[in-house]
């Protein structure tokens, strides 16, 4: 294993090598620079650098940064991005040429880009597919539940993204579990994206730059989770003088400050929301008074420029949710309590010491740290307790790329993450009657290298080639059972515990995750795309609730708990009209799941010391078409997709007990068929725009009682397989009207009114389905709807 | 369902007008299987089994009663007794007062043939006695947000107990309040009160909380003292002192595996925070025909039992007013009933 680190290791690095004697043509020079926004100095990603003379082209990467490379002569670079004045800039080649382009924010332009900052033609032209950028501009043009700009929901408009039910965390994309998403937030991975169980999401909008989701294709770089990559970016602050912003809104308060500490050297940006007091509870029925619920959050970025070469960007997140519930107690921790308190927090840091060697390297290295940690305590001095959980991933991360002249662009990079979960430990108050427990801690490091090519063979054809490599070592100190071979794994068969001592190396899995996306144009505004991806995650959120709670359990994978591993292969087309006003795409994959995971009847993974007794591992199936038409110019703007996929489970083990469903294909709880999204926004002018949101979808699969017994004077339902019927389709409109102020008039002091409906209709959609048998009624069952009502919002927003 | 999921369940109804309205769903059918209830403790009998079938979840299904089968009960010692049917068609089947008797430390197994000839058996049930009830105890506490006015007022009761070194002990408890009762017949009148007639001889009306499954177990305070069991919330209906009798029982790991799931399934909402439902099919098998499912409990139960008196007069204001009832003079009295809701047999630790 150690030599196939070092051969990926030395063949990222090899490229430089021979690099570093560059072959090409002496007559060829390189045009190198960045193009920025004129006023903020912000990159612009994504533009159009285009050489009128030679028809050649490049779009800007990442930081704005671009290279060209042509012959001696003279030129004309016309440099455009929607929402930006292009530039026309002649330019003699003769020598190396820097070049850093400045462009001014177009104000007139009433083109809204909804999804995409990138280039107009870039889901043509570009190699990856299914990857999904919003800025957080067009976030903030979708309607927004109570008023508060929510990146994850936002998500659920894209296709093939579905969440099992309004209000629960994470997303399921193409088929996968929410824990199969990698949520980063500048690098680092955030293990709850939620506040308030899944109401909002844990990114403040006022700082996200922009949040791109990888579902197909995914290039080597990302690893560690099986589904999805959802990379949240945060803005650059403010190099030029300070600002603040802030908002109003009727669950949090909003209120950020950035700008230069030193002039040109350190940047600061520091926000914070804080939701209201106690979400109105104290205004409720009296059995709610004694609730408390509040969260708030605090992200900051903070960059340093030593010179041109070294810069050094620190982001910081800190957010914390608390609860108290009276009168009630865990079900996971049997004592008799008269109120719990539940208390989360999401501690995350990345350090990252960016190196741009030169116009061709690029060395980036980042220090990533994030933990989270649940907290449940009962006050009852005979039954008092404190139970915690935690999670923490450390992670050393390097990266370089190298752009070449010749059409390639090479990354390769090394990851150390070191893993430490501790699943629960309950510890007594002082003369309680609980007693101490506490679940064996997990440690592990997970290791990765890649290298991965982008190389653009000529104008039709382009390919991007991956090759990422993973390993995931146990550390001690740790016991690992053994159990009665030919009998199902419950604490009672276990036949000898081996224990290992701190350090020790007790289980090792690993192997390549081969990654592939390949580009063929069929003519000026036409390609197709395929993409194949395997992944590998080792850190799986264990729970057998549909939606997942913030106490859920985090598990690393063991001698026993087998990595999940998803392959995928996707096909897209993708089409552009010429002035690419209007897109249409179509993308269909199938997916399989090595080492699903699902649960036995009745398990009970809280306080469990031997999950492996609970757990169950078997097949996952997932396959879908997703297609896309979006309109990008005009006054009215906006997309209409169609989503059918499928998504299925099969847990098939030789022992009766360890199947589900009896060892046959079973939908999984977020198999949802059928889901439409339509999103349209009017902009008749630059103070007043309107948007509109219809959702449809098939409803989630559920388990419904066949027969029923009467045990103790009380019907009890029987039920037979899981996730066999269905809750009742979901559909919904939002609108939303954003008042904004006259551009044509600048004021130091700005501010915009935000106005939005959320379920125009109130029409009642389930969130769950329940059966009461009363003789009285004339239907056997009910459904709970949640949002079954309209929800107007008022937001107020402003900046000085 | 766990309290932070009910919290969240608080939460949506509060911030966003959650409603609840019908909703039929197709209605899916199997074939009518056995249900099978019933205990036998180390207390004195007679014992009943009640054998049912079930029927679709709907309003309309009805839970047939399986009668006409034979029912027996043996120990690993090798006694055994046929119990009888109470009645023709009412699949309740009783031991002799005389009979059968559990003793802790024996094994216990139900065998019944229905009247279709399949063979059911259970699995061999422990009887293992219970630990005694070191304290039964109330507390009163005024709950402004009592859903009926009687509980607003109220006393808690709870129990101690001290569960013993060994781990995977479980509990049940349940309770039986005796009320006495002067006046056996009440005939309603129209626009006026009631009519009664006087009992013959003592009375008691028996509460009991029939639905209620109250279990417990030791895996948090093994070897300690299990403290602050609730056992009820008695009502302020009364000045009068409140008679309860507590039965502590001490279950099997299956036998609480099974309540549990039952007490699980009749609270299970289907909602996004409940786990996927299962149904414990219990410990019984069809040993005649292994694809026959059958459900239900047989179980074995030590008990110790214990009684408290709630004194009521510390109730603020007046209790919850029970109309009067006229009795006029003379008038015959009425015998006092003698079945689950009444008894002319004085409760066991009654004093007067």
């Amino acid at each position: 294993m150690r030599l196939l680190y070092v051969i990926l290791f030395l063949a990222g690095f090899l490229p430089l090598g021979s690099l570093a004697q560059p072959s090409f043509p002496k007559t060829a020079y390189s045009v190198t620079g960045y193009i920025l926004d004129e006023r903020t100095k912000q990159p612009i990603v994504g533009a159009s650098v285009f050489v009128q003379e030679t028809r050649q082209g490049i779009a800007s990467g990442k930081d704005g940064f671009f290279v060209l490379s042509m012959p001696r002569g003279t030129y004309t670079l016309r440099i455009s991005h929607v929402g930006w004045i292009p530039k026309l800039q002649p330019i003699v080649v003769d020598k190396l040429l820097l070049l850093d382009v400045a462009l001014t924010e177009d104000s007139k332009y009433l083109d809204e880009v909804i999804v995409t900052s990138e280039a107009p033609d870039r889901n043509v032209r570009k190699v990856e597919l299914g990857v999904s950028t919003l800025t957080i501009k067009s976030i903030k043009r979708i309607p927004a539940f109570m008023g508060e700009v929510d990146i994850v929901r936002s998500l659920l408009l894209l296709p093939g993204v579905t969440t099992v039910g309004e209000g629960a965390t994470g997303i399921n994309v193409r088929g996968g579990s929410i824990d199969q998403n990698l949520m980063l937030l500048d690098d680092a991975p955030i293990f709850n994206s939620g506040h308030l169980f899944g109401f909002f999401s844990v990114f403040n909008p006022d700082v996200v730059r922009e949040a791109t989701l990888h579902r197909g294709g995914i290039a080597a770089t990302y690893g560690g989770r099986a589904s999805a990559i959802l990379d949240v970016k945060l803005r650059e602050p403010e190099a030029e003088k300070w600002a603040v912003t802030g908002g109003i809104g009727l669950v949090s308060n909003r209120l950020s400050v950035e700008g230069p500490l030193i002039s040109k050297k350190l940047f600061v940006l520091a926000a914070t929301r804080v939701s209201f007091n106690d979400f109105l509870f104290p205004l409720g029925p009296k059995s709610l008074r004694d609730t408390r619920a509040n969260f708030y959050d605090f992200t900051t970025k903070l960059k340093y420029l030593f010179n041109e070469h070294h810069s050094l960007t620190f982001t910081g997140y800190a957010g914390k949710d608390l609860f108290k519930l009276p009168g009630d107690s865990l079900s996971s921790v049997e004592v008799n309590a008269t109120s719990t308190e539940y208390n989360y927090r999401t501690l995350a840091g990345t350090l990252r010491w960016n190196y741009f060697i030169n116009n061709r390297f690029n060395l980036a290295t980042a220090a990533v740290w994030s933990d989270y940690q649940v907290v449940s305590s009962v006050p009852d001095p005979s039954n008092a307790f404190r139970l915690t959980a935690d999670v923490q991933h450390r992670q050393l991360k390097s990266d370089l790329s190298i752009h070449t002249s010749e059409g390639h662009q090479v990354q390769t990079g090394l990851s150390l993450i070191d893993y430490y979960v501790q699943p629960n430990r309950l510890v007594p108050g002082p003369g309680s009657n609980v007693l101490p427990l506490a679940l064996t801690t997990e440690q592990a490091y997970e290791l990765a290298a890649y290298v991965q090519d982008e190389w653009t063979v000529n104008s039709r054809l382009s390919i991007q080639a991956g090759l990422r490599y993973s390993q995931f070592m146990n550390r001690g100190p740790a016991s690992v059972r053994t159990y009665a071979e030919g009998s199902e794994r419950t604490p009672e068969t276990v036949v000898s515990t081996k224990t290992y001592n701190a350090g020790q190396i007790y289980g090792q899995v690993g192997g390549l995750e081969p990654r592939l996306a390949i580009r063929y144009s069929l003519g000026e505004s036409q390609s197709i795309k395929l993409g194949y991806n395997r992944m590998r995650q080792y850190i799986h959120l264990v729970t057998n609730t549909t939606a997942a709670l913030p106490t859920s359990r985090w598990k690393l994978s063991d001698p026993y708990i087998k990595p999940q591993i998803t392959d995928q292969v996707s096909l897209g087309y993708f089409r552009n009209t010429p002035d690419n006003a209007i897109e249409v795409s179509g993308e269909v994959y199938y997916k399989t799941l090595q080492n699903a995971i699902d649960y036995k009847d009745r398990a009970s993974l809280q306080l469990n010391n031997t999950p492996e007794t609970d757990l169950l591992q078997g097949k996952g199936q997932a396959y879908g078409l997703e297609t896309m038409l979006r309109k990008n110019k005009g006054a009215w703007t906006g997309w209409i997709s169609y989503t059918f996929s499928r998504t299925f489970l099969t847990i098939n083990n030789p022992l009766a007990g360890e199947r589900v469903n009896g060892g046959t294909m079973y939908p999984a709880n977020y198999d949802k068929p059928h889901n439409f999204n339509a999103m349209a926004v009017y902009r008749p002018s630059l103070r007043f725009s309107m948007s509109l949101n219809f959702t449809y979808s098939t409803g989630r699969p559920i388990t419904q009682p066949y027969a029923r017994a009467r045990i103790n004077g009380v019907y009890v339902p029987i039920y037979v397989n899981r996730n066999q019927e269905r809750i009742p389709d979901y559909h919904r409109l939002d609108f939303s009207m954003n008042f904004e102020q006259d551009p044509a008039k600048p004021k130091r002091f700005q501010s915009s009114w935000i106005f939005a409906i959320y379920n125009v209709y109130g029409h009642k959609n389930a969130y769950s389905v329940f059966y009461r048998l009363n003789p009285r009624a004339d239907t056997d069952g009910y459904k709970l709807s949640i949002f079954g009502t309209v929800f107007p919002s008022l937001t107020y927003n402003f900046k000085f | 369902m766990s309290s932070l999921s009910r919290l969240s369940i608080y939460t949506l109804v509060l911030l966003l007008g959650s409603c609840i309205t019908e909703y039929q769903p197709d209605i899916k059918s199997l074939p009518r299987s056995l249900v099978v209830e019933g205990v036998i403790t180390d207390q004195p009998g007679p014992y009943t089994i009640q054998l049912t079938q079930t029927t679709d979840y709907t309003n309309a299904g009805i839970n047939l009663r399986a009668t006409n089968a034979t029912v027996t009960i043996a120990d690993n010692a090798g006694t055994t007794e046929t119990l009888t049917e109470i009645s023709p068609g009412s699949g309740v089947y009783r031991t002799k007062a005389t009979g059968i008797r559990g003793i802790a430390g024996r094994k216990y197994t139900l065998t019944v043939v229905t009247s279709d000839k399949k063979r059911y058996q259970s699995d061999a049930e422990l009887l293992t006695a219970a630990p005694a009830i070191s304290k039964l105890y109330y507390e009163y506490r005024a709950d402004p947000t009592a859903l009926t006015n009687e509980n607003v007022q109220g006393w808690d009761v709870y129990l101690d107990t001290k569960d013993p070194e060994t781990t995977g002990d479980f509990y049940r408890w349940e309770w039986t309040h005796y009320e006495p009762v002067s006046v056996c017949q009440v005939t309603e009148i129209p626009n006026a009160a009631p009519v009664g007639r006087y009992c013959c001889t003592n009375c008691w009306d028996i509460t009991r909380c029939n639905n209620c499954i109250n279990i417990k177990s030791d895996a948090a305070i093994n070897g300690n003292t299990l403290s602050r069991q609730l056992i009820t919330r008695v009502p302020f209906s009364s000045r009068n002192s409140y008679y309860i009798e507590v039965q502590q029982q001490r279950l099997s790991a299956g036998g609480y595996a099974f309540w549990q799931s039952v007490k699980g399934l009749t609270q299970n909402n289907g909602g996004l925070f409940d786990a996927a439902p299962s149904t414990v099919r219990g410990n019984m098998r069809c040993v005649s025909d292994a694809g026959t499912s059958v459900y239900g409990f047989f179980g074995a139960s030590g008990i110790s039992e214990t009684y408290l008196y709630v004194d009521r007069s510390n109730g603020v204001g007046a209790p919850t007013i029970i109309p009067a009832v006229m009795v006029p003079q003379p008038s015959a009295c009425v015998v006092c009933a003698d079945n689950t809701t009444r008894t002319p047999n004085t409760p066991r630790w009654w004093k007067q």
